[in-house]
């Protein structure tokens, strides 16, 4: 079941410039950025139960760094490959002082980064363009076709999600889980519980800037926004809609997050008052998310 | 020969006070080693120092050899040392198999491994597959963690625990909460373990030491009071005065119950949680200043008769619990608090961050009646007078116990619902605790108890309930508690 479902959205995702123009294309891929963001997200929060506010540090690390990769000449892909380890080398420089501390205190202190990052960003003019951000950003000859672009990127992430997929039906994955439920009981098993949350925390950064390094390419421009703490929640709100504790829920969370602020966008300018009427109604009514009721739904289906 | 542990003047202290003295102890391999000693001599901070859990101001801890006195508490586990905890600790919403997978990838040195699947590890999974067997639970594998019984999460931890292949095993009051069969169970299980591995347990119950140790170490305020056999233990003066001596529970109170109405009545009660029905038609009364004793094994519904009675677990449609003739059935758990019900959960509840003196006023701030002072408290609970002001968490179990019945009396209940007052409780803590009932009870406080222990019912109350998968099976007054207690103990025994 699980993996005719994941065989058929491969291919749909994968024939998208065959059958469709740049728009769906453009939605498309931003949708899979944001699925990706959100899956490196919840590596930490479903998984090891770690609220993180500072994704968008690593999203936005990993666009200014491809960015300037690619404005000094480089080409496409070792850019966006330096941008993601770029991401994971802030997120272990951030990462050493956060996994200390849980609950609040790790969301507060991931937040409190966010913001210092966002800082950076804004004032380093030199580098960053400051508050006018990058612009021009180039991706050479050969992408320069959105369709090319739309591949290259639709099968990093695809990748990614196998990648994340396997992580979390791994050893790895299972050490997490064993943290989130009881880290006192799984140092006592044996688990190096901070060793585990830190490499936990480097993957979902390196994971997170992959998002954004993909990202400068394709809108060719970059500003701060990218590392405002807004941005780091849009991956918090993806998750809680689609599910924490499945595995896909974030994805369906970014698909149906972007779907459905592109449908309400039409109608009023005032999206995110209606945005947050239904995602108060969606937090209320199944807590497991969308993906979450639907499981239990078919649970009871097949049990009865 | 060098021994397998070796501690050398262990020094502990929390900001107010110092928790272990100096402590100097070296254990050879193989055999049960007891640590006993009575509340707040130090044993669980022992415990916590020895496996990494807390961080020893000074002293050294060698293990096989090998200096592991600043060693996380990881480390600990991989050179050899394992542990359970005193309240079950495993991971609730895994799967039983995939908890302990934990331990075993660990000890394999395969935690951190990202691109394998762990359940196509085929030898993982016949090591579970093994140590399930081991303890007896190769039946519940798939099922999650958290649906277990009491006995067999604990069984769990010790598959966890045996998972890592330990040198040494430390078990912290491994019977703790257990009816008479489990217990029995549990023993033969540590007896065969013995066999394999060094065992150092914690344990109060005096039956299960002197059954299982061929060595007992006696700690009192933090430093090493005794060490020796079983048999030397037993005649040390010194022990028997701070210890055994005082395990003789005092008579039994004379006062008959109060004749008039009664202060409580329960009428057909159902309650449950979710699809599991545990209470089924469960009737009964408790007489106005009466003391009257639940007793029954675990999980047969004596908790969730409680939580019925204190509004936490809602009783279903059609069940009747009158308290002082007024219908409180349904009504939310602050308003029959308000209406003087107190309940003292078994797992005590106080609050870490809170001073002692603190935690005693928390009910007041809610509920603007009282009438207990602190030094009525300090009166009933000796130990307590002089621990005002030092924080819940560092108090022991037994005085956060006594801290726990005293906050329920800060709001002058009429009637104090007790869940396992005796659980986990050194022989002279209970007795002041008996004597503390027979004072409450003598200034008009009802009292209705959960409680396993028949020799701790039988010293304060004047009835006893028993149940059974959700009933009420048995009921003796008075005269048979004292009397004949064959019947009673066919029934709490398995």
């Amino acid at each position: 079941m699980k993996l005719v479902a994941s065989a058929l959205l491969t291919v749909a995702v994968l024939l998208v410039p065959a059958v469709s123009g740049p728009f769906l294309q453009y939605l498309v891929l931003n949708m899979l950025l944001l699925a990706l963001l959100a899956l490196s997200f919840n590596l930490l929060f479903g998984m090891t139960g770690l609220l993180s506010f500072g994704q968008g540090a690593f999203y936005a690390g990993g666009a200014y760094a491809a960015a300037l990769s690619l404005r000094a000449g480089f080409s496409l892909i070792p850019s966006i490959l330096l941008g993601s380890v770029f991401a994971a080398a802030l997120a272990a420089l951030i990462g050493a002082f956060c996994v200390r501390h849980t609950r609040i205190y790790f969301s507060m202190l991931t937040l409190a980064f966010g913001m210092l990052v966002y800082a950076v960003v804004w004032k380093w003019t030199d580098v960053t363009g400051g508050d006018d951000g990058l612009i021009g950003i180039p991706r050479g000859a050969f992408f320069e076709k959105p369709e090319r672009y739309y591949l290259l990127s639709a099968v990093l992430v695809l990748v990614s999600i196998a990648v994340l997929h396997r992580l979390s039906a791994s050893p790895l994955g299972l050490s997490l889980r064993a943290i989130r439920e009881n880290a006192e009981r799984a140092e006592f098993s044996g688990v190096a519980v901070r060793r585990t949350i830190f490499i936990a925390f480097v993957t979902a950064g390196f994971f997170a800037g992959l998002s954004g390094a993909l990202l400068a390419p394709l809108e060719q421009t970059i500003s701060p926004s990218a590392a405002h703490w807004t941005k780091s929640a849009e991956p918090v709100m993806a998750t809680l809609i689609g599910g924490p504790f499945l595995f896909a829920g974030p994805l369906v969370g970014a698909v149906v997050y972007l779907g459905l602020k592109e449908i309400i966008v039409r109608f009023t300018e005032y999206w995110l008052l209606v945005f947050g009427l239904v995602l108060l109604g969606m937090v209320l009514s199944f807590r497991g998310g969308l993906l979450g009721a639907a499981a239990d739904l078919w649970g009871r289906r097949t049990r009865a | 020969m060098t021994a397998l542990l070796e501690v050398r003047g262990l020094h502990k202290s929390f900001a107010e006070f110092t928790a272990i003295d100096g402590v100097d102890l070296a254990l050879p391999g193989g055999g049960i080693t007891a640590v006993i000693g009575p509340n707040g001599a130090g044993k669980t901070t022992f415990i916590n120092l020895l496996t990494g859990k807390l961080a020893a101001d000074a002293g050294s801890i060698r293990f096989g050899g090998a200096e592991i006195t600043r060693l996380s508490a990881s480390a600990r586990v991989h050179a050899g040392m394992a542990r359970t905890f005193q309240v079950t600790n495993v991971f609730p919403l895994l799967p039983v198999e995939q908890n302990v997978a934990v331990p075993v990838l660990a000890r394999t040195r395969r935690s951190l491994e990202p691109r394998r699947r762990f359940d196509s590890m085929e030898d993982v999974r016949e090591e579970v597959r093994g140590l399930l067997a081991t303890v007896g639970l190769g039946e519940r594998a798939a099922s999650t963690a958290a649906v277990l019984s009491h006995g067999d999460r604990r069984l769990l931890e010790i598959a966890l625990a045996l998972a890592s292949r330990p040198k040494l095993l430390l078990l912290d009051e491994p019977t703790a909460g257990m009816g008479a069969g489990e217990r029995e169970r549990m023993l033969e299980r540590i007896r065969a373990l013995a066999a394999q591995v060094t065992i150092l347990l914690v344990e109060h119950d005096m039956e299960v030491v002197f059954g299982l140790a061929s060595r007992i170490v006696v700690l009192h305020q933090g430093k090493l009071l005794a060490d020796g056999s079983p048999q030397s233990i037993r005649e040390d003066a010194r022990v028997r005065e701070i210890y055994l001596g005082e395990a003789s529970v005092a008579p039994a109170p004379t006062t008959a119950a109060g004749a008039g109405a009664p202060l409580l009545e329960v009428e057909h009660l159902d309650a449950g949680y979710q699809a599991s029905h545990v209470l089924h038609d469960v009737s009964f009364g408790v007489a106005r200043g009466g003391v009257v004793a639940l007793l029954g094994r675990n999980g047969v519904g004596k908790t969730t008769t409680l939580r019925s009675l204190a509004g936490l677990t809602p009783p279903w449609r059609g069940s009747r619990i009158r308290l002082q003739g007024e219908d409180i059935a349904g009504q939310p758990p602050e308003r029959i608090a308000a209406r003087g019900v107190s309940y003292v959960p078994d797992d005590r509840r106080i609050f870490p961050d809170l001073t002692a003196a603190e935690n005693l006023r928390v009910p007041l701030l809610a509920l603007k009646r009282g009438g207990w002072t602190r030094e009525k408290i300090g009166a009933l609970f000796p130990p307590l007078a002089t621990l005002w002001e030092r924080k819940g968490q560092h108090l022991s179990g037994g005085e956060q116990k006594m801290l726990a019945i005293a906050r329920a009396l800060m709001t002058a209940p009429s009637l104090l619902l007790l869940d396992e007052p005796s659980e986990g409780l050194s022989p002279l803590i209970v007795r002041i605790l008996v004597e503390a009932l027979a004072q409450i009870r003598k200034e008009g406080v009802t009292v209705l108890l959960a409680d396993q222990n028949l020799m701790f019912a039988r010293a304060v109350a004047d009835r006893a309930l028993v149940m059974e998968r959700g009933r009420i099976v048995y009921a003796a007054e008075r005269a048979q508690l004292l009397g004949d207690q064959s019947t009673l103990q066919r029934l709490l025994a398995v």
